[in-house]
Order: structure tokens, then C-alpha cells, then sequence
């Protein structure tokens, strides 16, 4: 085996090992059920944006694409968005059970993409549905209607698919829930070592968190981050903590072990964030599905095990369900 | 690559089914066993024959076959007898199926035809190399197709998979012009010890009929948004978010740049005509953070006329 087959072999192990596609359905559901009725962009804030006088303040590229594309009189305007928002939102639910999943998510994912680009071509750009706008292209992009789906039960019932008997596995039903994992591991690497580049360490001394947390308290009206704004060694604690879950995330990818620890770490990371500071990173939490799925149950089967045994050294998720 | 049609043929030898277009591939390469697999799946209406090379008597039946090196690629032996090798048999196999053969003028463009053949020829010479990369039996499973218990290498989505990685990873370099792909750099800044305060404001669009609009606009956080899905009622009197808001009048006002006032009276004057803007208030208030507790200090406004 040359030097290159053996790359080739070692990104198939992890990228493509073999699965039922149940972990990925069970994603599929949960991110796009949160997307449909918790994170959707609203209808009402894209509105807010037309009328007279309307320009871009920071176009992104998407729109600017778009614009480049259809005239000014077709996008934006209050109808073709008001059309975007409903077909997006009948693809989501479409999506949601499983009724031409690929293409519904593909239509579900491109919908959030441009709503959410539009919103923020206005001068004010966040992070949070960023990833998980992604998620919704990979789900369109791999099996993700194989199980737990209108399309798996019309396949049963047209004779497709076997009634009884163990589901057939896919090498294409693990690589979204992976990826997502590694872009995870990377925002937060990317966000420790942003303050570390730019603040240094004194970012950990508690004055960095304490002004940070008062100013975002003060324009939200947060009574905990006020409070928490004044106690100089608990921001220091807590300095260090954020800094800790940010840098060592990635260890997720590697040290199964750790993985509860760290979402933990998370969890009251972003959840702190939000009732000191009033940003809600939900979409984030949301996405740790891609983690809390490897810890469904397995199948017993020799092969399986032996298989699960080489992909623990890889990225996160053994081999089936 | 050598000539890419071939004559005469013999595909209506009584051998083959009459009117059929002959695919003849190369058997003992698994990728391209594979290939042919998927054409053969997409072709609903059986309009071609697949025989690997190797099949006994195959050039009794199409003579043209022994003609030039079986290296350049696939042989596809058209109803007339001529015989297209490679990038163009592909075109031609394109030409026959549904769906795809609405795309199979795009090979007749300028550049693509070339472009094609050159990949092809790559794709050919080294298609055993592609096999044994491909796992096992040298079965490489192309993009879309599934439902097979068999691990193997997906170009595709592998190519995806690397681009995501770059972009994301690669923020660094090229900052977050790029959404969704974006540096996660909030609350960076170092501070060292000093009074922890926060300027807390308000911007107030005074009408000359003495009405108030409040402009700083933050949106809220709202859930299953997707069951108010309905328009705004009315004009927001400046279609901008906060933080740009700030950006484009604010800080300028607050720097002294009297003109804010009246290029933020204007942009409203558009938006809400009827009762024009007349002065624009900035109220602010410092809050401090004391021992006891947050202090506020007295609030302040200035007033900015809007000048013309």
C-alpha cells in the first residue's frame, strides 16, 4: 500500500465509516425542528429593512450574488421575501418529517441562508446561525431522510425497503454529524485564540470580563450581569474557565472521555453568557446533538465492534446505529 | 488522446439488440465497473448495452474495437456504427439518458470540449490507481447513490468537506467577509483596571409636530416566529439596525459631526414623509459600577437641529 492509498484509507475510516443513518435522522430532526420553531429568521424583522431610502450597509457575499442576479424591482422586495419566508418554512416542515428530504433541506438550508445573509447586509452581522446554517446544507447534502422518515415508510410500503430486518448501513450517514463536530471545535478555537492574540493573557485578569460584561449588562438590562460585572475573583474564575472550554474543545475529536465535560463546559458558557451578557448562542447548544448522539445505544455485532474500536481514535462517533 | 470516432462499426451485427448504442468498458477496472453502474441505473429506458471488453467475440461483433489503444477511455458505439472513445463517448452516453441529455450541448462550448478530453485522459491513465483508492474491490461509490452496505471514498463530498474546513479555518486570513464562515473574535480586548462604566444612549428623531421616535433599535429574541409571519404594520422610520445606526450617526454626532444630524433627518424624511424631522436628541447616562452597586449618573442631552 503506497503512502497515498494509505491517506485515502485513513480519511475513509473518518469520514465514511458505516452507520444505519438513525444518529443522523435523530440530528435531522432535532436541529431542523429548532430551526423551524425556535431560530427562524423572522418575517417581520426582513420587512423592517425595505421601503424608501433602503441600501445595503455591508452586503454579504450571498446577496450580493443575488442582487447581481435578479433585478433590484424582484430581490428584495416585501413580496419575493415574503414568498422566500413560506417556501423556506414548508420546506423546514417538509424536512422535519422526512417528505423529500434531500431536496426539502436543500431548499430548507438555502432559504435560511439568504434570510439570514439579507438580515444581516444592514450593519450588523452575528455568529450564531452560522454553523447551524451549515448543518442544514449537509443534511441536504447526505441520507439524512433515510430513517425516521416519510421516505423510509414509502419506501416500505411501495417494497423498496425490507419491512423487517436490520437497516442497511450507509458510509454517508456520519459525515455531517463529524464535520459539524470539527467546525464546532474550530469556532471555539477560533474564539480562544482570538482574545489570547489580541488581549494576551491579562484577557484572564477579571477587569477584561468586567467591563465586557457591564457594558452588554447595562444595554440589556441584565440584573445578574451587573451583579456579576462587580466581583472582580469570580471574573477571573470565570476568565480562565472560558478561555479553558474554548481552547480545549477540540479535544472533543479525540478524547471521547472528555466530551460530557466539555459540553458541559459549554452549556454553562453559553447559557452564562446569556443571562450576564443577553446573547443567546442557542443555535450552538443545539448543535451539540451532533455529540449527544453517539451515545445512543449500539447495535451488537462483531463486525460493528471491531469497527467502532478503530473509528474512537478518529473523529467522535462510532460506527452504528 | 487518439481519435475520438471511429468507422465503421458493425453495432447491428445479429448479435446486439437492433437500434441499441453499445457501451463497451473496461471490466477489470472497479471504478469503472462503477461508473457504468450508475449510467445503467439512470438509464430508464434502456437505450444501451454494456459489455465489458474482455467479452468473448466482442470484436467479431464491432470490429472498430480493435482499432487504437483501449487506454483512452470507453468505446460507445453509436446506432450508425461510428464508435466515440472517451470524453466523447461520455458526451455521447450524456445525449441518451433522461434529464442529462437536456445538458449535453454544454459539451460543445469553447474550452469545455478540450477541457474535457483532458480530464478524461487523466482519468483513464491512472483509473486502476483510482480503483485500489477506492476500497474495497475497487467499488468507489459516486455522490447520490446509497443504500448499499459498503464503505468508500466520496470525491464529492470530500472536496466539500475540505472546502469547509479551508473556509472555516481559513478566517483568519480572509476575515468574516464570508457569512457563514466567520472569526469568532467578540470581547477580545485586554482592560486593565480602571472605573468599569458603560454609557448608556438613547436617539431621538424630533418631529416638527413635536412627536418622538425612538431609533435605537435592538431586535428581540423572539421564538416560532414562523406562525407570525406576516409584514410589519407601518414603516420602521429607519430601516437599520443598532449597531449600524451607531456606526453611521451616532459616533459621528458624538465626535462632533453636526451633518450626522441632518444625513439621519433625511434618511428618515424619506421613509415618513409628511412630518419632517427637525432635531435629533442624544440622551446620555453613565452608570458605574460601584461597591453597593450600579450608580447612574445624571442624564444628559444634547440636542443636534437639523441644519440645511
Amino acid at each position: 500500500m503506497t503512502r497515498w492509498e494509505r491517506a485515502i484509507a485513513a480519511w475513509n475510516r473518518i469520514w465514511f465509516p458505516p452507520s444505519t443513518g438513525l444518529r443522523l435522522a435523530l440530528a435531522r430532526i432535532v436541529v431542523v425542528a429548532c430551526q423551524l420553531f425556535i431560530f427562524f429568521p423572522s418575517l417581520r424583522e426582513q420587512l423592517r429593512f425595505l421601503g424608501p431610502g433602503r441600501e445595503y450597509i455591508e452586503p454579504q457575499a450571498l446577496i450580493s450574488g443575488l442582487s447581481a442576479l435578479l433585478p433590484a424591482g424582484v430581490f428584495p422586495t416585501a413580496g419575493s421575501l415574503t414568498l422566500l419566508f413560506w417556501i423556506t418554512a414548508v420546506a423546514g416542515a417538509l424536512t422535519l418529517v422526512g417528505l423529500a428530504t434531500r431536496a426539502s433541506a436543500l431548499v430548507f438550508a438555502l432559504g435560511n441562508w439568504v434570510l439570514v445573509a439579507h438580515q444581516y447586509s444592514y450593519g450588523e452581522k452575528h455568529h450564531p446561525e452560522a454553523l447551524l446554517c451549515l448543518f442544514l446544507l449537509f443534511l441536504a447534502l447526505s441520507p439524512s431522510g433515510r430513517r425516521l422518515s416519510l421516505d423510509a415508510w414509502i419506501r416500505r410500503r411501495l417494497g423498496k425497503a425490507p419491512d423487517s430486518g436490520p437497516p442497511a448501513e450507509l458510509s454517508t450517514a456520519l459525515w455531517p454529524l463529524k464535520l459539524t463536530q470539527l467546525l464546532l471545535a474550530l469556532a471555539y478555537f477560533s474564539a480562544g485564540v482570538c482574545k489570547l492574540a489580541f488581549g494576551g493573557l491579562t484577557w484572564m485578569n477579571g477587569y477584561t470580563l468586567q467591563q465586557h460584561m457591564f457594558a452588554d449588562a447595562v444595554r440589556s438590562s441584565l440584573p445578574l450581569g451587573l451583579w456579576m460585572a462587580r466581583q472582580h475573583s469570580l471574573c477571573i474564575l470565570v476568565s480562565v474557565g472560558i478561555l479553558a472550554v474554548e481552547l480545549l474543545f477540540f479535544l472533543t475529536l479525540f478524547v471521547p472521555r472528555l466530551v460530557p465535560f466539555l459540553l458541559l463546559g459549554g452549556l454553562f458558557l453559553h447559557v452564562g453568557i446569556y443571562v450576564t451578557m443577553g446573547a443567546p448562542f442557542f443555535q450552538f447548544l443545539v448543535l451539540y446533538v451532533a455529540y449527544s448522539v453517539s451515545f445512543l445505544p449500539r447495535r451488537e455485532s462483531a463486525p460493528e465492534a471491531s469497527g467502532e474500536v478503530r473509528l474512537r481514535s478518529g473523529l467522535g462517533l462510532p460506527a452504528s446505529p | 488522446m487518439s481519435d475520438p470516432t471511429q468507422k465503421p462499426g458493425a453495432a447491428g451485427s445479429p448479435d446486439l439488440p437492433a437500434g441499441a448504442v453499445v457501451v463497451v468498458y473496461d471490466g477489470d477496472c472497479g471504478f469503472c465497473r462503477r461508473s457504468v453502474d450508475e449510467i445503467r441505473r439512470r438509464d430508464r429506458d434502456k437505450r444501451m448495452v454494456y459489455l465489458p471488453r474482455r467479452t468473448p467475440g466482442i470484436e467479431a461483433r464491432i470490429p472498430g474495437l480493435a482499432e487504437g489503444d483501449f487506454d483512452t477511455g470507453i468505446r460507445v458505439v453509436d446506432r450508425d456504427g461510428t464508435i466515440h472513445v472517451g470524453a466523447d463517448g461520455i458526451r455521447h452516453i450524456a445525449s441518451q439518458l433522461p434529464v442529462w441529455r437536456r445538458l449535453a450541448w454544454a459539451y460543445d462550448l469553447p474550452v469545455i470540449r478540450p477541457l474535457a478530453r483532458r480530464i478524461y485522459a487523466w482519468v483513464a491513465a491512472n483509473r486502476m490507481r483510482i480503483s485500489q483508492a477506492c476500497g474495497p474491490e475497487g467499488a468507489c461509490r459516486l455522490p447520490g447513490h446509497e443504500g448499499e452496505n459498503r464503505s468508500g471514498t466520496h470525491p464529492f463530498i470530500s472536496a466539500l468537506i475540505l472546502c469547509v474546513v479551508a473556509l472555516q479555518a481559513g478566517t483568519f486570513a480572509y476575515g468574516s467577509r464570508f457569512w457563514p464562515f466567520m472569526v469568532y473574535s467578540m470581547y477580545r480586548e485586554s482592560e486593565g483596571p480602571r472605573p468599569i462604566f458603560q454609557w448608556k444612549r438613547r436617539v431621538i428623531a424630533r418631529t416638527a409636530s413635536g412627536e418622538n421616535l425612538e431609533l435605537l433599535h435592538t431586535p428581540e429574541m423572539r421564538t416560532f416566529t414562523i406562525f407570525e409571519g406576516h409584514a410589519a404594520k407601518g414603516i420602521d422610520p429607519l430601516g437599520l439596525n443598532s449597531f449600524a445606526i451607531r456606526k453611521l450617526y451616532l459616533n459621528p454626532l458624538l465626535d462632533g459631526e453636526v451633518d450626522a444630524a441632518r444625513r439621519l433627518a433625511d434618511r428618515i424624511n424619506l421613509r415618513r414623509p409628511g412630518d419632517p424631522v427637525v432635531e435629533i436628541l442624544v440622551e446620555s447616562q453613565k452608570l458605574s459600577a460601584g461597591g453597593d452597586g450600579v450608580v447612574a449618573g445624571p442624564a444628559k442631552t444634547q440636542a443636534f437641529p437639523v441644519q440645511r
